[in-house]
């Protein structure tokens, strides 16, 4: 990683720990908009990230998957990455992005739809579609409103360009970054936590049963993001293949014992209104459902492996590593 | 506080290695049965071994003068991970390659690294591991096998257990007592490696059958055995953490999460048409395998780059025998087999003898329990 990505990632990794805490989590989840955050988040260049060149400092997928599991980390309650990723798809297509955050939906439609998100893009077959978020808010268990695609008039239309996945690729992959940066930050309040809360006369980190959760805890949130680091780099180096299911399965299986076992080490106070867990578990629940289920990716993923008739050969060469062969 | 893998290219050069060692194995591969196949590492063939050392896949990453070809770890990566998927037997040649060598490489002298690693290369020479004693299995420190000094060598008293292939192999690497524990200086401080020739009077080896009916590991008794003094690896006191850098080597590896894997697409061909009802569970199987391998080969290039990741080693280990443990169950389960077995070396052999080995993955190299204790510790809880 370059010093410069280093700083920048420094920096807005720094902007969300500051900004992102309980109570601007709290607004949101009552159907507030962050518009301050989001004027940061536009000063620092994000959403045309993907679409700058590097010295203006635009991202790699690579680099921008470390600053998805930034967002991941801090529970950003705004669409980043989806604007990002948007953007990047209108940029290709030459089709001026309209102003503001934008919303991404594949799989059911869905899309996250926050008072301030205007647009969202959304997969229709192998197009994507820019349309006027209009469907009407549901709820979610992030609490933040959910909505579905309404299919009303497109602002602009295009077919999803050669070496580039589909929405619902895109979208996963993004939420498996958001999933592993966010069992990171359970780990880590998890860990926090086992050393300071005292039971028989020790903090309860001292006892090995709890040792031996977060030692599992540790090595879901390396596994959730390794996948998921795998599968932008294979997407820089063009063969994506089935790297962001495996992303999205992974991160998504992490998740779910990550929650569970972050929970558990919390004891009562960890399902407490008042306590940061649940901002975080909430959100790893939610992502898991969205861009499709770990057993929607399984399913096609084992069809795939089970199509190319040799395991090994589908393992070292259709999942992601080998593209990074490519590159060296 | 978190552990990272880093994605890891591995080199163009790479895939030309592959494709020889696939050409190589499925030569050699003609006559194995999926027993065969299912044993891997524990299947001991000299042979196979010199045939191996023959093509340069052995100690590859050493330096020329001992016989190595100076290569990088990432293409002794695929190498290895080649060998591993098609379930080849390098049992004779694994752990000189894996541990025995880079160990002498590190810490033993010109003349044991002269004498010893062109032979290892060649895939003329087999060693054997003798950690663990009756009494001192997770608790490695408080092992009693005893040299004291006699002479110009040392004698050796007491019993190592469990030592894989030890009836087999030619050397054994042992960690022995130098000084005793209980004069204020930590267990671990009192620790020596040793270089030990298994022809040597005095010892005696006893095969141990396992409960698959097999024996592939020992008990090794050493009474009054005496060793020259140049068999000494590294200093007096220092084998510990000698050993410790040697486990690394030996828990990062593919090794640790492809135990199961030759037995997998067998299963699938065996459904057949059935397979499609199980794509979620296959799917499943292989984004955990295929995130596995990325950790893998981020491991490698962690080596190569001269770091000694023996939190991350632990960690996939932890990760990895899961895996492959959980493999024999789910396929047996899908395939809907019943108990009998042909005792014709195929599917249903291999994978009885897997789902009765299953259980030792997550001992040997180090239990799960100690693995997740060491992750603990890089988390700061100990
Ligand atoms: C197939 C096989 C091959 C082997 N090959 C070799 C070899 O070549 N060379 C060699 O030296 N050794 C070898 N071993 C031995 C292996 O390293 C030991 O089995 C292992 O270190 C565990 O020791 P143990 O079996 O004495 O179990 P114990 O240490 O007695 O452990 C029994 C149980 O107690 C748990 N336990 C122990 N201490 C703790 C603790 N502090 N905290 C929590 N749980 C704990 C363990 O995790 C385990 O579940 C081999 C073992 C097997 C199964």
């Amino acid at each position: 990683m370059s010093d410069l990505l280093e700083m920048m990632l420094d920096q807005t990794d720094r902007l969300f720990g500051d900004h992102v805490d309980r109570q601007l989590l709290v607004e949101v989840e009552q159907g507030g908009w962050p518009s301050g955050l989001w004027a940061q988040v536009e000063a620092f260049g994000l959403p045309d990230a993907l679409i700058v060149p590097a010295q203006d400092g635009g991202l790699s997928f690579a680099e921008a998957g470390a600053l998805f599991a930034s967002l991941g980390r801090h529970v950003v309650p705004l669409p980043v990455g989806e604007t990002m990723l948007a953007r990047m798809m209108l940029a290709r297509a030459g089709v001026e992005a309209p102003v503001g955050p934008i919303a991404l939906a594949a799989g059911g439609d869905q899309a996250f739809a926050a008072q301030g998100v205007g647009h969202v893009l959304v997969q229709r077959d192998g197009r994507w579609a820019l349309e006027v978020q209009s469907g009407a808010a549901l709820g979610s268990i992030a609490r933040v409103p959910y909505a579905v695609a309404q299919g009303g008039k497109a602002i602009a239309t295009h077919p999803i360009p050669d070496g580039l996945p589909d929405l619902l690729t895109l979208g996963a992959m993004l939420r498996a970054s958001q999933m592993a940066g966010a069992v990171a930050r359970v780990l880590e309040m998890a860990v926090d936590y086992a050393n300071t809360r005292q039971q028989f006369g020790r903090p309860i980190g001292r006892f090995q049963a709890v040792q031996q959760l977060l030692a599992r805890l540790a090595a879901e949130a390396a596994a959730g993001q390794a996948a998921s680091d795998m599968a932008w780099s294979a997407l820089d180096a063009g063969t994506l293949d089935h790297a962001g299911a495996i992303a999205k399965i992974r991160a998504g299986e992490a998740a779910r014992i990550a929650a569970t076992i972050g929970h558990q080490v919390h004891g009562a106070i960890g399902v407490t209104d008042e306590h940061m867990l649940h901002y975080v578990t909430r959100r790893l629940w939610t992502w898991r459902l969205e861009y499709g289920s770990e057993r929607a990716w399984a399913t096609r993923l084992g069809e795939a492996a089970r199509r190319e008739g040799d395991l090994w050969s589908f393992l070292t060469t259709r999942c992601g590593a080998a593209a990074l062969e490519q590159l060296a | 506080m978190s552990f990272a893998f880093p994605p890891t290219a591995l080199p163009a050069k790479a895939e030309q290695l592959r494709a020889e060692v696939r050409a190589f194995l499925a030569e050699w591969g003609a006559g194995w049965t999926l027993l065969d196949r299912a044993h891997s590492w524990t299947r001991f063939d000299r042979d196979f071994s010199r045939a191996v050392g023959a093509r340069g896949w052995i100690g590859m990453t050493w330096p020329t003068r001992y016989g190595g070809q100076a290569r990088s770890s990432l293409e002794r990566y695929v190498v290895l991970e080649e060998m591993l998927a098609a379930g080849a037997p390098v049992g004779a040649h694994w752990f000189g390659d894996r541990q025995s060598g880079p160990l002498l490489l590190r810490s033993g002298t010109e003349k044991q690294r002269v004498a010893l690693l062109p032979r290892i290369v060649t895939g003329e020479l087999a060693f054997c591991i003798g950690l663990s004693e009756p009494d001192s299995g997770s608790d490695l420190a408080s092992l009693r096998t005893r040299a004291t000094r006699e002479g110009s060598g040392w004698r050796l008293d007491g019993t190592k257990v469990w030592t894989t292939n030890a009836h087999r192999s030619d050397y054994m690497i042992a960690l022995v007592r130098t000084s005793p524990t209980g004069e204020g200086a930590p267990r671990q401080a009192g620790l020596t490696q040793f270089l030990i020739d298994l022809t040597l009077p005095g010892i005696s080896i006893k095969p141990i059958a396992d409960l698959t009916g097999e024996a592939h590991f020992n008990e090794v008794h050493f009474d009054g055995t005496i060793v020259d003094e140049t068999m000494m690896i590294g200093r007096e006191g220092e084998g510990w953490a000698q050993a410790n850098a040697e486990l690394a080597y030996e828990r990062s590896g593919p090794d640790r999460y492809l135990s199961s894997f030759p037995v997998l697409q067998p299963a699938l061909d065996r459904l057949g048409e059935d397979a499609e009802r199980h794509d979620d569970d296959l799917g499943r199987l292989v984004a955990r395998y295929a995130t596995l391998r990325g950790m893998s080969v981020s491991t490698a290039g962690m080596l190569e780059r001269g770091l000694e990741p023996l939190q991350e080693a632990a960690l996939i280990k932890d990760l990895g025998v899961d895996l492959e443990q959980e493999t024999p169950a789910m396929l047996a389960d899908m395939l809907d087999i019943g108990p009998a077995l042909p005792g014709d070396g195929g599917l249903e052999d291999a994978l009885a003898f897997l789902t009765q080995t299953a259980p030792s993955f997550s001992l040997r190299g180090g239990t799960r329990e100690i693995m997740r204790g060491m992750t603990a510790r890089g988390l700061g809880l100990r």
